[in-house]
């Protein structure tokens, strides 16, 4: 396999693992709690909420897979692969906040007798500090790679320099 | 591998260990939090309940169970319990009481009379006890829950009728 057809097939696989995990896993969590009947009782969330949920599930998920794509797409160590990280950071940050607006961190189910809420809000800001840790990889990834591309220019051009000196290239000139 | 990247991809690897935990975290607490839900009404029951309203003999009663079927402990448990006692004019409340527990630990239950006397209700002075009046006992139950990551807040509502159902009254 040449080397662009395998940095596609990379990119292809990471869309896919995102598309998996951030948006199939939750729109089934989603769609088995809001159908949750027992007894007769609708436990589950109202066809409202869950149909905001999933839009946003649905929009940030579809940004996650085209970066997850271009991210994986990028050669290693290169300024670009670094950029498209921070780009993902940024919006899985979108992502995690729009569990908090959508009404998914506070999760609303009515029984016969009252109604249960789970406030996940804690979990959601621990995953945005875990994200925070990410971005700093990310940045530094940035710098590596801006470092990487440019020895990497400059033994390009010292190799071309030597090639033409040892073509006698230079003295004729 | 380059050796300036070592430190890289130690932070990564911590980075990553980190991610791992509350992934895991996250499942399990987002799982127990399901199973401790149980619309059959078994894991959080209120039931027995005994009441009487008169001049200086106030007095209600009720078990209470609350089953920790999760894996991780209940902390901070607080119950305000509020009885509301109206008719069609007048609307009284006469009980407004917390009871606090530290915890209940994964996979045990508590179960507990909670009883208030007179002392505890507060019925206005001229409070008519012949009149008929319809009961509203609301029971607010809050917890936190996986590592003290999810807070749980139950709210329960009965009427006449369902404590009638739940053995009172």
């Amino acid at each position: 396999m040449t080397k662009p057809a395998k940095l596609i097939f990379k990119g292809v696989f990471l869309a896919l693992i995102k598309a998996i995990t951030n948006m199939l896993i939750p729109y089934l969590t989603f769609k088995y709690v809001s159908s949750i009947v027992i007894m007769g009782i609708p436990i589950g969330l109202t066809n409202e909420q869950f149909q905001v949920i999933v839009f946003w599930i649905t929009a940030l998920g579809l940004v996650q897979v085209s970066i997850a794509f271009a991210k994986g797409a990028s050669p290693r160590r290169s300024p670009q692969k670094a950029i498209w990280s921070i780009f993902e950071i940024a919006v899985y940050c979108l992502y995690l906040w729009c569990y908090k607006f959508s009404g998914a961190a506070s999760l609303t189910l009515n029984f016969k007798y009252g109604f249960v809420t789970y406030d996940l809000a804690l979990l959601l800001q621990l995953w945005l500090g875990l994200v925070s840790l990410k971005l700093f990889i990310a940045i530094y990834d940035l710098i590596d790679g801006i470092y990487f591309y440019n020895k990497k220019h400059k033994e390009l051009k010292g190799m071309e320099i030597s090639k033409k000196i040892a073509a006698g290239g230079v003295l004729n000139e | 591998m380059n050796v300036g990247r070592i430190p890289r991809q130690i932070v990564y690897g911590i980075v990553l260990l980190i991610q791992i935990c509350l992934t895991l975290v996250s499942i399990l607490g987002g799982l127990s939090s399901v199973m401790i839900l149980d619309p059959n009404f078994e894991n959080i029951m209120v039931k027995n309940f005994n009441a009487n309203f008169g001049p200086g003999i106030n007095q209600l009663n009720f078990t209470f169970i609350l089953n920790n079927t999760g894996v991780y402990d209940f902390h901070n448990i607080s119950f305000n319990i509020n009885l509301t006692m109206s008719n069609a004019t007048d609307s009284y409340n006469v009980l407004n009481s917390n009871v606090t527990i530290s915890e209940i630990k994964a996979e045990q239950k508590f179960e507990e009379v909670i009883s208030f006397n007179d002392s505890d209700f507060n019925f206005p002075i001229d409070f008519n006890y012949t009149t008929d009046y319809s009961i509203s006992l609301q029971i607010i139950i809050e917890f936190v829950y996986s590592l003290d990551l999810i807070k749980f807040r139950i709210f329960l509502n009965f009427t006449d009728s369902d404590l009638g159902d739940l053995g009172g009254l």
